[in-house]
């Protein structure tokens, strides 16, 4: 009897308990709202739905809830790893699907111009989320292979249906979409010098990009392309929409790291110099005490045969 | 007051529930790899502490002895220790959602940490107030959460260092924790 009144009254306690945590939980049911607004600040918004859901902030709101975080495309590594970072998930940790897959990695498609049929209307520019669409109006558009996600944002944007999505080409054929770039880009330019105008560090852009495009970078006049600070206003005022500040970047980079080859290489030469020269000396002194020795002994030895 | 004061310096430092008594060992070691995490673990832990600490003692007088139930007190402590983290639980995840999913799974597992348990019923044993209680669940929430904050510094430190590869991870954590533990029996002198 008093065993049963006992047992009762735990499961009092035990009811009050779990009815004051059902009050809590209704009272405290928000806040999943915040959390699935700061995923959807970190994913790269191009609503292009190849996670499997409609949208970002649909991929977000699974996200929340628990499904994997590595499912985007567009946004790649990056975005996985800002996200892991957010939520303290590893990639594929807690999800069926993952892009590791390798299976589901190969069905990762990139979108190739057809250039029969391109009309240079630049209508799919601005559609790319990642600036991998090249051209300029009226000429022959190229995408960048290393660059497109595969989002098929261009796709609709595209008013003569001219680009596919394609098999990721091998890493050596890459060169080619970066030299149909360069290609494009040289026949864009009108010389106008536009970019010289604009440049707050004086740099001649519109000869500096010619020279490094013909790979002559020293011969042109003004300060080099270490001087730019990557602002980006020779490519917002380019008529012709080139890119002028990448080529202009990847040379400063180049340039500083021949210079500090060279710097290193200096010094590793003096460095050499110095232990050579004070190896001499060492070979030197060793040698003199030798002899200094071997002398104390003739002597030695020439005293004990007069004795 | 000096008597107060010396219960709090005492289970703050002296008897510091994880360096000397080696409670709540766990979470020590798992939310403790990042500091920002274990700020958040630590004021969890803290509030729960607290609070389990008070409503225990008060279960235990006005509730489990008056009804003669008084060798229920473990289960009973238990699912007091339950609830208030499953409302803690609640509670954070509608405030903030972002160190919910950053806590995971550490946070429900406030329940299974020794110290909240160990408290309350350290408590009962030294026959403590409600005030004494109150002050000494505070002094070992405080020392929770000031070893737990320092050792998240020094793993912090330790991530940039060069481990063996046999004692990277635990292992290293492990010695960490054990110097860690001879640094504070220097404070066994404060008591007298």
């Amino acid at each position: 009897m008093m065993m049963l009144v006992q047992a009762l009254l735990i499961g009092t306690l035990c009811a009050i308990l779990g009815w004051l945590l059902s009050i809590a939980n209704k009272r405290w049911s928000g806040g999943q709202q915040a959390l699935v607004s700061a995923i959807e600040s970190k994913l790269p918004q191009t609503q292009c739905g190849q996670c499997h859901y409609s949208g970002c902030h649909a991929y977000a709101a699974a996200v929340a809830d628990g499904e994997a975080i590595d499912l985007c495309p567009p946004g790649g590594e990056s975005t996985s790893r800002s996200l892991s970072k957010l939520l303290n998930r590893t990639p594929g940790a807690n999800g069926t699907r993952t892009s590791q897959d390798p299976q589901q990695a190969s069905l990762v498609r990139i979108a190739k111009i057809r250039e029969e049929d391109c009309v240079g209307c630049t209508l799919c520019i601005p559609a790319c989320p990642v600036d991998a669409v090249v051209g300029a109006q009226g000429y022959l558009h190229g995408v960048l292979d290393d660059q497109c996600t595969g989002c098929e944002l261009c796709l609709a944007a595209c008013p003569v249906d001219c680009i596919d999505m394609v098999e990721p080409t091998q890493p050596g054929t890459r060169s080619k979409s970066a030299m149909t770039k360069q290609t494009l880009d040289a026949f864009g330019c009108i010389r106008c010098g536009r970019c010289d105008e604009v440049c707050p560090r004086h740099i001649f852009v519109r000869d500096l990009w010619w020279s490094i495009r013909q790979g002559l970078s020293s011969e042109v006049p003004g300060p080099s392309a270490e001087a730019c600070i990557a602002c980006g206003l020779c490519d917002a005022n380019c008529p012709s929409l080139i890119s002028l500040s990448a080529p202009i970047l990847h040379q400063a980079q180049v340039d500083r790291r021949e210079r500090e080859q060279r710097s290193l290489a200096e010094k590793a030469a003096e460095l050499f110099d110095v232990t050579t020269i004070r190896r001499e000396r060492q070979d030197d002194a060793q040698e003199a005490r030798r002899a200094r020795r071997i002398g104390r002994l003739d002597a030695l030895g020439t005293e004990r045969r007069t004795e | 007051m000096g008597e107060l004061f010396s219960l709090l310096v005492g289970a703050l430092l002296i008897n510091n529930f994880v360096l000397v008594w080696f409670l709540g060992l766990c979470p020590f070691m798992g939310a403790s790899t990042r500091p920002d995490n274990a700020l958040a673990m630590g004021f969890a832990t803290c509030f729960v502490l607290v609070l389990s600490a008070a409503t225990s003692h008060l279960l235990y007088h006005w509730v489990l002895v008056p009804l003669d139930l008084a060798s229920f007190r473990i289960i009973a402590f238990i699912l007091v220790v339950a609830f208030l983290v499953q409302l803690t639980e609640t509670y954070v995840r509608h405030a903030h959602p972002l160190i919910h999913q950053t806590l995971g799974a550490y946070l429900p597992l406030v329940t299974s940490n020794c110290a909240v348990l160990g408290v309350a019923l350290i408590a009962l044993r030294d026959a403590l107030s409600f005030l004494e209680t109150l002050v000494y669940a505070l002094g070992a929430a405080l020392g929770f959460w000031l070893v737990l904050l320092l050792f998240a510094a020094i793993r912090r430190q330790l991530s940039g260092a060069a481990i063996p590869k046999r004692f990277e991870g635990v292992p290293i954590a492990l010695i960490t924790a054990g110097f860690m533990s001879l640094a504070f029996m220097g404070f066994s002198g404060l008591g007298q």
